[in-house]
């Protein structure tokens, strides 16, 4: 087709260079060389067009050439109103683009077939369209189909070849070798059409890989659409806005990041036109006086969180609740419920905006875009300090680089991104807590899952011979496995809805062979209790809560976080007194209590309890910065079990102390 | 010889042209085809037209907490397919290993594991029966071959039931 149609090569390298063209003018900083590479992709562009006679973008470029020509010679540098004005006449480039007739239509009667790129115009790299590459998957899926149907063919044939052999050793009327023969040669040709046909399969499967890789985009493609209409914004409000671009080496469906353009460039814009404040007013407030909007892209197992967040003034809730009331809107107490109006559509007009000062325009599109595609979208703001739109997206396919772990003789995949260190896994460090296992990682205890009992709830299986610690939004969690298999970069799309829904399932990914692979959800590790664990848990072996006894707030919320973390349930009180009073009145397994406290001291606390029928056997584990024998020794008499001075604290002797004394 | 092929083709032609005089015949024989299973000695038959594809049992990735009577993934031509065990949706033993994996037409996402497919059998309409009264399960008739007899079970019903459970709460 490309060479019936002379316009083929200059569309993709037209709209290469006005692409470089309008990210050149948004980054613009003054520098001389930007100035000439701008100069030498105007004057590449005019050339082109000239060519194949597009006047208009030639027009377009000569007259931005001999502006950038004159700052050249001069040495001066594009003024801003330049930039923007520069920055419309890509517009109009890109308009002009839009207007080339397709390959069937007009021809161009230059004779340009013969024309040869030049040395300096190489071409690397296409365009194509997302119907185009969805078109390709099917023709792959569809070669594939065949390929399996010559692969059954090819096995009948050899069962053809076998029957042969057997009549002619059987036949006592043929004994002239033609038969003998007949069935060598239909064996040997069977062969190779079965390498052939096992050839075709595996080509095949490299293609379906590839073809799904290719229908995949960098985040970053968004981005400079995202950044020219932050920098637009910023023109027409005359503010100082930089615009920063996370996360672009995310590659997602082409489908999601183009249902997703229009709500980010809706929330950019407003992140500039209505969150960040000018100059003047951010500077009052002691801000820096840029602005700042920033877009990342971050992969959430099976999702895709978007975010759009600037450092503005945030929402004046005040304001929202006071249009509200005038829009006849119930208006509510609650800060969550205020942020929730913004997304109202009777409160999301530009006049509103401007009324509000704050958020609220076209939020309801953005809302209904995100509800169509299935994803979710939240906002967090903070009065002068900012806000923050998060959209979360499920996709369809997505790439990431994964670990290759074995687990149980399979094979699951862990998100390389989410991984934080792994390490031989040492029995030692594993303890036994209230809702499963604990792990000491480097002086931290982390929640201990091991897949292979995930995999095989109802049997007895190990612990696994190498630990994968993995960060998750609630911190990190360690995952035992049986062994580390590399890593590798797979195609992940998402778990068929026949197959129900697990929160620990980020998606599946297809290997080699086209079998299926698990991609792990770390997400969903810390809502699942080690399976073998739960079932001790939904008997009677809960353990009882703790009471933690502390006047520092600090300590205090240290072991309870350790403990919670652990599993345990935990009580806290702030002195002994308070203590003793929650003690009566709950029946705690195990109380883990300070010495020097304002009023009743650990001491007398501990002696207290021991007097009291119900309180006797509870235990108690001192935790004091006392550490003279003196104490420890006042501390036995007392009554207490256990004795840990602060100043050798160390997290996993301490939970396994409560381990042991915990009924 | 040559008049003797001459009188052929003529006769040949005859027949062509009066074929087409022949008013049409209202005892066509109508045909479904099936599938016919055999799981732990009984017989099963699965139309055809309800099939999307048909393939050697392929490795089965097991799911952490797979619904009931789901065997895990598998990969069918580049597609992720979720495998059920045909037995004991039907209430006649497993096919927990080798066999063949039916994919349905209705959800092709959907694929069934099965130990054995005996053969292909066409059948004439009327010799299939249908169910009296529609019951809750996939078994909508019986078609009788010589003395044997086979219940004749709708993939659709199945992969019908399977999304109804999917829906039910604790799931």
């Amino acid at each position: 087709m490309s060479g019936e149609d002379p316009l083929h090569y200059f569309r993709i390298e037209a709209h290469e260079l006005v692409g470089a063209l309008e990210s050149g003018f948004v980054g613009y900083t003054g520098a001389p060389e930007g100035l000439a590479e701008l100069f030498r992709l105007a004057h590449t562009l005019k050339g082109s067009a000239r060519i194949v006679r597009q006047g208009t973008i030639a027009d377009l470029a000569h007259a931005m050439e001999d502006v950038l020509a004159h700052h050249r010679e001069h040495k001066s540098t594009l003024s801003r109103a330049e930039v923007q004005e520069l920055l419309r006449v890509v517009d109009g480039m890109r308009s002009a683009l839009r207007d080339v007739p397709p390959a069937s239509e007009e021809r161009v009667k230059a004779p340009v077939a013969q024309q040869e790129p030049r040395a300096d115009q190489e071409f690397d790299a296409v365009r194509v369209g997302l119907s185009d590459m969805d078109a390709l998957a099917a023709g792959v899926l569809e070669a594939q189909s065949h390929a399996e149907v010559l692969r059954s063919r090819v096995a009948e044939l050899g069962e053809l070849q076998r029957r042969l052999r057997t009549t002619a050793a059987r036949s006592k009327h043929v004994k002239d070798q033609s038969l003998d023969d007949l069935a060598t040669t239909l064996s040997d040709q069977t062969q190779k059409l079965a390498s052939l046909a096992d050839a075709i399969d595996v080509e095949l499967r490299r293609l379906a890989q590839r073809t799904s890789v290719l229908r995949l985009l960098p985040s970053s493609a968004a981005f400079p659409e995202l950044e020219r209409a932050a920098h637009d914004a910023a023109t027409q409000t005359d503010r100082s806005v930089g615009f920063v671009a996370r996360g672009g080496a995310v590659r997602i469906d082409g489908h999601v990041l183009s249902a997703m353009r229009s709500s980010l460039l809706h929330l950019v814009r407003n992140a500039v036109a209505h969150g960040i404040e000018d100059e003047s007013e951010r500077l009052a407030r002691g801000k820096n006086a840029r602005g700042s909007v920033e877009v990342s892209v971050e992969r959430r197992g099976a999702r895709i969180a978007f975010t759009v967040k600037d450092d503005g003034r945030g929402v004046d809730r005040d304001a929202v609740r006071r249009v509200a009331g005038e829009r006849g809107f119930a208006v509510p107490l609650d800060d969550d419920a205020v942020d929730r109006l913004v997304f109202e559509p009777g409160l999301s007009t530009a006049r509103e905006v401007s009324d509000l000062s704050g958020r609220g325009v076209g939020l309801d599109a953005v809302q209904k875009a995100v509800e169509r595609v299935g994803g979710q979208l939240e906002m967090r703001t903070e009065r002068g300090l900012g806000t923050s739109f998060e959209i979360v997206v499920p996709v369809s396919l997505s790439s990431l680089r994964a670990l290759v772990v074995s687990v149980s003789g399979r094979t699951l995949l862990v998100p390389l991104d989410t991984i934080v260190a792994t390490a031989r896994l040492e029995p030692s460090a594993l303890l036994a807590v209230s809702n499963g296992r604990a792990l000491v990682h480097e002086g931290v205890t982390l929640p201990f899952r091991a897949l292979n009992s995930w995999l095989h709830p109802e049997r007895d299986v190990s612990l696994g011979r190498v630990t994968v610690v993995v960060r998750t939004h609630r911190g990190n969690v360690a995952i035992g496995v049986d062994a580390l298999r590399g890593t590798r970069d797979v195609i992940v799309r998402p778990l068929p809805r026949a197959a129900g829904a697990s929160e620990l399932i980020a998606g599946v990914a297809l290997d080699g062979l086209g079998d299926p692979e698990l991609v792990l959800d770390p997400e969903g590790l810390l809502g699942v209790p080690e399976a073998r664990e739960k079932a001790k848990l939904d008997g009677s072996a809960r353990k009882k809560p703790v009471l933690v006894i502390d006047d520092s707030l600090t300590t205090r919320m240290l072991e309870q976080s350790i403990l919670d973390a652990a599993g345990y349930d935990v009580d806290v009180a702030s002195s002994a007194e308070e203590g003793l009073q929650k003690a009566l009145s709950r029946a705690y397994g195990l109380i883990v209590c300070d010495v020097e406290m304002p009023g009743m001291n650990g001491y007398e606390f501990t002696a207290e309890t021991r007097k009291r029928e119900s309180l006797r056997k509870i235990p108690v584990i001192m935790v004091t910065s006392l550490a003279s024998e003196e104490s420890r020794r006042r501390g036995r008499e007392a009554g207490v079990s256990a004795y840990i001075v602060k100043g050798e604290f160390d997290q996993g002797k301490f939970l396994r102390t409560v381990s042991e004394l915990l009924p | 010889m040559t008049s003797e092929l001459s009188a052929r083709r003529e006769a040949l032609a005859k027949a062509f042209d009066a074929s087409f005089a022949e008013p049409i015949s209202d005892r066509r024989v109508v045909t479904r085809d099936y599938l016919v299973l055999r799981l732990e000695g009984r017989l099963f038959a699965i139309r055809v037209d309800e099939l999307a594809s048909v393939h050697k049992q392929r490795t089965i990735a097991p799911l952490p907490s797979p619904p009931r009577s789901c065997l895990g993934l598998a990969g069918v031509r580049g597609q992720v397919v979720v495998v059920y065990d045909f037995g004991e949706l039907v209430g006649q033993g497993s096919a927990r290993s080798g066999g063949w994996l039916l994919q349905s037409k209705k959800n092709p996402e959907v694929a069934f594991a099965v130990p054995e497919a005996e053969r292909y059998l066409r059948a004439k309409a009327d010799e299939f029966v249908p169910r009296e009264t529609e019951g809750d399960d996939a078994c909508v008739g019986a078609l009788t071959e010589e003395s044997t007899t086979l219940s004749v079970i709708s993939l659709g019903r199945l992969v019908e039931a399977i999304a109804s459970r999917l829906l039910e709460p604790g799931t």
